[in-house]
Parts: C-alpha cells; sequence; structure tokens
C-alpha cells in the first residue's frame, strides 16, 4: 500500500521545514516560469511574479483542503497563478503582449476557466511536468534497464513484446519492470502531493 | 501455497500489481508466479491500462511546448521523463544527499572532489583539490536541475560575477568560474571557521558585546558591497562565517543583485531561496523592484535578534511565517533577554521595520548606531540615577551626553545637542505606515492624517503648553522640578522631531524623558506614538497601558492604544479604547476615525458609517480653519470605503 508519511504538502503547511521549502519551489518553479513565460512578460517579472505566485501557494497551502476528487490541486494552482498575474500587471500598471494574441486580459479569463483548452493544456503540461520531476527522482533507483524498460513500455507505449525484444528479456520481465516503477512513482506522489491526489485523464 | 501450481493470484492482486498498488511483499510473490505462468502474464496482456499509465502515456505523447510559449521556453517544464541526462553527469548523483560532509570521488574540470561540505538551496559545495595550484578550494556546482536552461545557466554565471567584483577582507572571494560537462562551477578558497547557525545551534551562543561587534562588522562589510551596488539578499546566520580570527566572512553573494548593471537584475529564482525565515517583508511579497540595501539592513536585523535571542523573531509554518514577517511585530529581544540594553534592542527594531523607508538610511548608520550601543558607557548603578525607573540592567547609553543628563538634571540640558547630533545622523523621510495589517491604503491614509497631522495641529504641541501639562504640584522639591523641567524639554524636542517624520529618535528621546521622570505620563504616550509610526504596535500598546495608568483621562493614549491594536488585528481592544476615549472626550475625532476602522474591519459596516458620519459632522469640509479639512477628509474617505466594502 502507498505510504502514508507526512506529504510536502503536509510539511509545507505544518513547520517552516526549510527542505520542503526548497523542494516545493524547486518542483513548481519552472512549470510557473514556462506559464508566466507565456504571458509575455519580461524576466525579471516574470521571476517576480513566479516567487509571488510560489508564496502565495505557500501561504494559502493550509486552506487547500483537498476535496477529494483528483486534479484539484493543479487547479487550485493554476488558479492562484491567474489571480498573481492578475494583481501584478495591475500593480504594474502595464498589459504586456501576449504573443499569437493582443489580448492579455482575454488569455488570463481563458486560464481561469477551468473548461478553456488553455486550462486543459495546463493541466496536461502540470502532469507532464510534476510526474516528470517524480519520474526523475524514482529513476536513479533502478538498474538501468528496469527503467528503460518502463519508459518504453509505459511512457513511449511500446507494446510489451517489442520491448521485450529489444531488451532481449521475456514479456513478464516488462509487466515487473511496469509494476516496480509505478509502485515507486505512486509512493513518490504520496510523499510529494498525499495519497489524495491523482493524475486523472483529460475527460 | 504459492509454489503449489494450480495457484493463481486474485484477477484483483494481478491488476494491482499491474498498476503498482501492491504492497512490495505481495508483489514479489507475484513476481516469482509470474516467470512461472504464461497464462498470468497473458492476463495481464489483456488487462485495461490503470489510470495513472494512461495519463503517463498521454502526457507523454502530447507535443512538449506549444508555440505560445516564448522562444527562451524552460525546457524543464516540458521535461521527457527519463530520458534527461544531465541526473547522470552531475557530480551530486555520487553522493548521498542528506549527509553533511561526506567523502566522495569524482572530478570537476581539473578539481578533484574530496569531500562534501555543505549543500544549500543553491547548490553543493564540495572540497576539492586543485593540482595546477596544488591547494585546497572549495568548489561549488548548481543543484541538479537548477540549470537546465541556457538562461537558468547564464543567470548562475552572472551572479558569480556579481561576487567577484567584490574584493573585501571580510567577503569570501571567487576565486574562479567555469563550465565542466556544460554545467557552470565556482571556485572558491577554503575557510576555517564555524557558520553563526552551527554557534547558534551549539551552546556557544555569543555575548551581547560579541553579537553587536560580529553585526556591526558585517554591517560594515555591506556598505562596502553596496556601494559597488551588489545588494546580498540572502544574508542568515549559515551565510556569516567566524573565521580563526573571530572575524565575520559573508558568504554566498548567490543571490545577489548588482543595481548598476544597466537594467541587469539578477532577481531570484525562488527555487535557489533558503527559508524565509530571514527574508524582508518586501521579499516575501516577491516584490524584487524594491529589493534594495533596506533588504540586507532588514536580513541582518534578524541575525542580530537572533544572536541577542538565540531564536528568530518568527517562527511557525511557512504561510505563518510569511503572514508575520508581513503584519506582526517581533517581541523587542529586550523582553527575551535582558541583557539587550535599550538602545540595542532599538537598533534591531529599527532594522526590523516592516517600511524599508523606516529602516537605517544605510548599512553605514547602522554599524555607526551598533558602535554607539558599543562605546558608550555603561550608565551607573540606578541608585546614583533620580530618574532611572527601568529595571533593564546592563543599559548602555548611546551617547555619553545623555547619561550626563541623568544624574543631575539641573545643568544646562544638553540633551537638545544630543538630539541634533542624532538627528543629523539618520534622516528619514515621512512614508505612508504601509505595513498596517490587513488595511487597504485608503484606510492607512485615514489614520495617518488623524494621528500625524490631525493630533499634532490639535494636540498641545507648543514646548510652552507642554511645560504646563508637565507643571509640578506645590510642595515638589526644587530637583524634581528640575527633572520635570528638562522631561518638558525632551517632549517638546520629541514633537520637533516627530514633525520632522525621525520616529526612532523620537522613541529614544521619549524614553530619556522617561528616564529622568518615571511617573510622566505624556512621554509614555510620546513614545507609544513613534512605536505605532515604526511600526512596533505590541510595543505601542505597552506604553499606552502605562501612560493610562498613570493618567487615565490622556485621551491621545486612548487614540494609540485604538490605532495599534487595529494595526495588530485586536479589534474588540481597539474599540474599548477608542470607547474609553471618547468617553472622555466626545469630540475626538481620531477616536471616532480608529473606532470607525475596527468595525469596519469587523465588517459592521453600519456602526463604522455613523462614526465616520461623526467625523464629517465634527469637522464640515474645509470650512474650518486649522487643517480641519483633512480631517473631514478622513470622514468622506471611510464612508466611501465602507460603501465600497457594501
Amino acid at each position: 500500500m502507498i505510504e502514508t508519511s507526512l506529504s510536502l504538502l503536509q510539511r509545507l503547511a505544518d513547520n517552516s521545514d526549510d527542505q520542503a521549502w526548497g523542494e516545493f519551489c524547486r518542483l513548481y518553479q519552472p512549470l510557473l516560469r514556462a506559464w508566466i513565460d507565456r504571458y509575455g512578460i519580461q524576466d525579471c517579472d516574470a521571476d517576480d511574479i513566479a516567487q509571488e505566485t510560489l508564496l502565495a501557494l505557500v501561504a494559502d497551502i493550509r486552506r487547500f483542503q483537498h476535496p477529494g476528487h483528483s486534479g484539484a490541486f493543479r487547479g487550485w494552482i493554476r488558479a492562484i497563478l491567474v489571480n498573481r498575474l492578475r494583481v501584478s500587471w495591475r500593480k504594474r500598471r502595464n498589459t504586456p503582449s501576449v504573443p499569437g494574441t493582443n489580448d492579455f486580459w482575454e488569455r488570463l479569463d481563458e486560464l481561469e476557466d477551468p473548461d478553456s483548452s488553455l486550462s486543459h493544456l495546463w493541466n496536461t503540461e502540470h502532469d507532464r511536468h510534476v510526474l516528470g520531476r517524480l519520474l526523475e527522482r524514482v529513476a536513479p533507483r533502478f538498474a538501468e534497464d528496469t527503467y528503460g524498460i518502463f519508459r518504453r513500455y509505459v511512457l513511449e507505449n511500446v507494446s510489451a513484446a517489442q520491448v521485450a525484444a529489444e531488451w532481449g528479456v521475456t514479456v513478464n520481465a516488462v509487466f515487473i519492470a511496469k509494476s516496480r516503477v509505478l509502485r515507486a512513482l505512486r509512493q513518490e506522489i504520496a510523499l510529494v502531493l498525499g495519497p489524495q491526489e491523482a493524475f486523472p485523464i483529460e475527460d | 501455497m504459492q509454489h503449489d501450481p494450480s495457484w493463481h493470484p486474485d484477477p484483483h492482486v494481478l491488476v494491482a500489481f499491474d498498476s503498482g498498488t501492491l504492497g512490495e511483499a505481495e508483489s514479489s510473490v507475484v513476481e516469482d508466479h509470474l516467470g512461472r505462468c504464461a497464462q498470468c502474464v497473458a492476463r495481464l496482456l489483456d488487462g485495461a491500462d490503470d489510470s495513472l499509465v494512461a495519463r503517463l502515456r498521454e502526457v507523454h505523447a502530447s507535443p512538449p511546448c506549444d508555440t505560445a510559449v516564448t522562444s527562451q521556453a524552460d525546457t524543464s517544464g516540458c521535461a521527457v521523463p527519463g530520458s534527461d541526462c544531465t541526473l547522470h553527469r552531475h557530480p551530486s548523483a555520487l553522493v548521498p544527499h542528506r549527509d553533511d560532509i561526506a567523502p566522495v570521488s569524482g572530478s570537476v574540470a581539473r578539481f578533484t572532489l574530496l569531500a562534501r561540505i555543505g549543500a544549500g538551496g543553491f547548490g553543493i559545495v564540495y572540497k576539492a583539490y586543485d593540482p595546477d595550484l596544488d591547494r585546497h578550494v572549495a568548489i561549488k556546482v548548481p543543484h541538479e536541475g537548477i540549470l537546465r536552461t541556457p538562461r537558468h545557466r547564464e543567470r548562475f554565471l552572472r551572479e558569480a560575477r556579481a561576487a567577484a567584483t567584490l574584493s573585501h577582507p571580510n567577503i569570501c572571494p571567487v576565486h574562479e568560474v567555469g563550465h565542466w560537462n556544460n554545467l557552470p562551477y565556482i571556485v572558491m578558497p577554503v575557510l576555517e571557521g564555524a557558520t553563526l547557525d552551527r554557534l547558534l545551534d551549539s551552546d556557544q551562543r555569543p555575548t551581547t558585546q560579541q553579537a553587536v561587534r560580529w553585526v556591526r562588522s558585517v554591517a560594515e562589510t555591506l556598505e562596502y558591497a553596496h556601494s559597488k551596488g551588489v545588494v546580498h539578499r540572502d544574508l542568515k546566520p549559515s551565510n556569516i562565517l567566524i573565521n580563526e580570527r573571530g572575524e565575520p566572512i559573508v558568504m554566498d553573494f548567490g543571490l545577489a543583485w548588482r543595481q548598476t548593471d544597466q537594467g541587469t537584475r539578477l532577481t531570484g529564482d525562488l527555487e535557489m531561496m533558503g527559508t524565509p525565515l530571514y527574508m524582508s517583508p518586501e521579499q516575501t511579497r516577491g516584490n524584487a523592484a524594491t529589493t534594495s540595501p533596506a533588504t540586507d539592513i532588514y536580513s541582518l536585523g534578524v541575525v542580530l535578534y537572533e544572536l541577542l535571542t538565540g531564536q528568530p523573531p518568527f517562527q511557525g509554518g511557512l504561510g505563518e511565517l510569511i503572514g508575520q514577517i508581513l503584519h506582526v511585530e517581533p517581541r523587542p529581544p529586550a523582553e527575551l533577554n535582558r541583557q539587550v540594553p535599550t538602545e540595542l534592542n532599538a537598533v534591531c527594531m529599527r532594522c526590523l521595520a516592516k517600511d524599508p523607508a523606516a529602516r537605517f538610511p544605510s548599512m553605514d548608520a547602522l554599524a555607526h548606531a551598533l558602535g554607539d550601543c558599543l562605546t558608550g558607557p555603561v550608565l551607573p548603578p540606578p541608585d546614583l540615577n533620580a530618574g532611572v525607573g527601568d529595571p533593564v540592567s546592563g543599559m548602555i547609553s548611546p551617547d555619553p551626553s545623555v547619561e550626563a543628563v541623568a544624574p543631575d538634571a539641573c545643568q544646562e540640558p544638553p540633551a537638545g545637542a544630543t538630539v541634533m547630533r542624532r538627528a543629523r545622523r539618520s534622516r528619514r523621510t515621512v512614508g505612508i505606515a504601509a505595513s498596517v495589517a490587513g488595511l487597504t491604503i485608503a484606510a492607512v491614509v485615514v489614520v495617518r492624517l488623524l494621528t500625524d497631522q490631525g493630533e499634532i495641529e490639535s494636540r498641545s504641541f507648543d514646548p510652552k503648553q507642554q511645560g504646563e501639562i508637565i507643571q509640578h504640584p506645590p510642595g515638589e522639591g526644587q530637583e524634581h522640578a528640575n527633572a520635570r523641567k528638562t522631561a518638558a524639554d525632551l517632549l517638546a524636542r520629541c514633537l520637533e522631531l516627530g514633525r520632522s517624520g525621525d520616529f526612532s529618535e523620537v522613541v529614544e528621546v521619549a524614553s530619556d524623558a522617561i528616564r529622568i521622570e518615571p511617573e510622566c505620563a505624556e512621554a509614555y504616550e510620546m513614545r507609544a506614538r513613534a512605536y505605532a509610526e515604526l511600526g512596533n504596535y505590541a510595543a505601542a500598546v505597552t506604553d499606552c497601558d502605562t501612560a493610562l495608568q498613570l493618567d487615565p483621562q490622556l485621551v491621545p493614549a486612548y487614540v494609540t492604544s485604538a490605532q495599534a491594536n487595529v494595526a495588530l488585528g485586536r479589534l474588540s481592544e481597539a474599540i474599548r479604547a477608542a470607547d474609553a476615549g471618547l468617553a472622555r472626550d466626545a469630540n475626538s475625532i481620531p477616536c471616532y476615525a480608529n473606532r470607525g476602522m475596527a468595525r469596519a474591519k469587523q465588517a459592521q459596516l453600519q456602526e463604522a458609517l455613523a462614526d465616520f458620519d461623526a467625523i464629517v459632522e465634527r469637522a464640515p469640509g474645509d470650512a474650518t480653519a486649522g487643517g480641519h479639512g483633512y480631517l473631514s477628509q478622513s470622514g468622506y474617505i471611510g464612508k466611501r470605503l465602507c460603501s465600497t466594502a457594501r
């Protein structure tokens, strides 16, 4: 079963654990930066907004009650990011240009709407980023072939038979690799986001 | 049982195994079984994908970055899971993460890694051997994953360059900066000694004097860095090392921000930042545009506080911590450590002012103030001091002339001269006390208008009148009368200083007055108002309480108490104080204003509106002379606030 020790989010809420803070920032800062960049914001301002968002997240984390339905956390982060972008740009009284469209505010409204295509893109990129980082943490625990098989079979969606042929193993070894890495990944997810968070498929 | 060839795991066990939700022990049984059972393998082949697997495939298959991302898109945001090999190249992968000092093997460029000697939010520091120069060095390599993009790498190097522009005996120098396997590294000398955080953790907490000396030296060092346009931005005990000669060395200009670099602002990635314990309010707001030397002054104030008291000013969960940094006044260090003299206490509290403009104007000014704390003579024992009522022992006077005032108030009071000298040292512009918790700017303006100008105009700020307030009762000895006279002079001086906005000096001069005349309610009230201006609301409330014990009729003390309590969010107390003030003066506009504010914050908008109406009624428009126009304005602003809230 999945471990139930304190997750990173709980540690953030419970104490001023230096490590938890650093870990959280390392995990989310690049994702936030990439999204803030989309809004045509200059480097240094983008850094500020990313920082403001992270601080707002941390300040609010206790109030974030996981409603139990999966994907709630990424939606909450998206909402706070939208809010910070709004507040920051109102403060700076300067609307940047968004590549592809001239309307910064329109694109913000779009990101705020959970059903918009932009929100779906957020969900995808959030999950890719977070899962990617978590997999990076998990990968070094496995032998090269175990993780390689997992990557080919699970991530790259190559058939079990072909993966087995590529790596010169039997098909059951493919399933064993899949099971082991997935179990480690699930534990990592629980350690970071808590046992409730999952990464649901869109629609 | 599992060796029984007829045994197969239940279908749901198999599903759990497949999705990685089965426990380790059970999994190994299933693994064992699969090696011998083609039937179960076939069942797995036919099985449906679990949702996590489906999601992994989905996000992996979707195009990594959409076109809306700017050209400098952070590729880590689109990291292909598992395909990034930086992880395996990175030297930190060679060593366990948690050990503080761990032997390592491997090399970075020409340097042979010997041991891991430290790690922070930013990178890992190794002790290494430089064969070319035949010496040991410290080499810093950024954390894996931090410097994935060219933009981040460039930033790391710019920051190293910022540090390399500094050459000062108390700043850890940068030997060289280089690239290895596409990763930058920074080479520094190996410093012997202990960082302040280690000293704080151990039993070797410094004496007050020692702490002041160290912090003064750090302030002088940072004055140099600031003069070169470099702000440290990450001062904390772990970045200050006390070397074998007992001198502090400032390290890790990793987040430094060069002000002069035409538009190049090295704002730090938060991921590189450590704990917010030492962050200034403006940093926690994430407003790098306002990061200035004042930011370092705040952080150094936190370090000083911790050295003096053994604990940082704020503690708690991160969210709580940030809230406190933004809105809560720390307990004065003298309350936690009675060895801390008033003067030093004031220096520390001034560093910790929420409003950067209320802190020392420069590191130089801070260094001087700390120097004064060190050089001033210790006050003689209390029995020689006619008016010393402060039980805090070890009081160090900031200035010899102040000491001269106390024992003999009859002599030509040199207090004015003292104050003038001090006033020259610290200039400060009047700033809106924006730190008032949770209030809108407009609301702050209301309170400010009332306490700053309205009050100053409407109260007896004429030195002559002040002298009358402190009239000596009949039959009083000449000596005491002189003390009262001196205290009155000092209060007059406070009013002047208050007008020019120098509230730190007001605190000091009012404290002098209290020392000379401990029964003087006005002196406490004066100091309370200055504390409130400086954002030290807790101290303001305490002084108001004392003032009101001495003189329950002193309406301005109720005003300040109400104001400070509003700022502290203690709304019922604020309302109680304003009520008490109004019971004594039914026309006290500041009492109405503060009660209105408190009620508005309690969402009692109807009642708040009544208070603001009372203001407008009592100070109608600009018709009244003597600056009453803005008083009515505060009423209107308050009314507008209420209607907006509605």
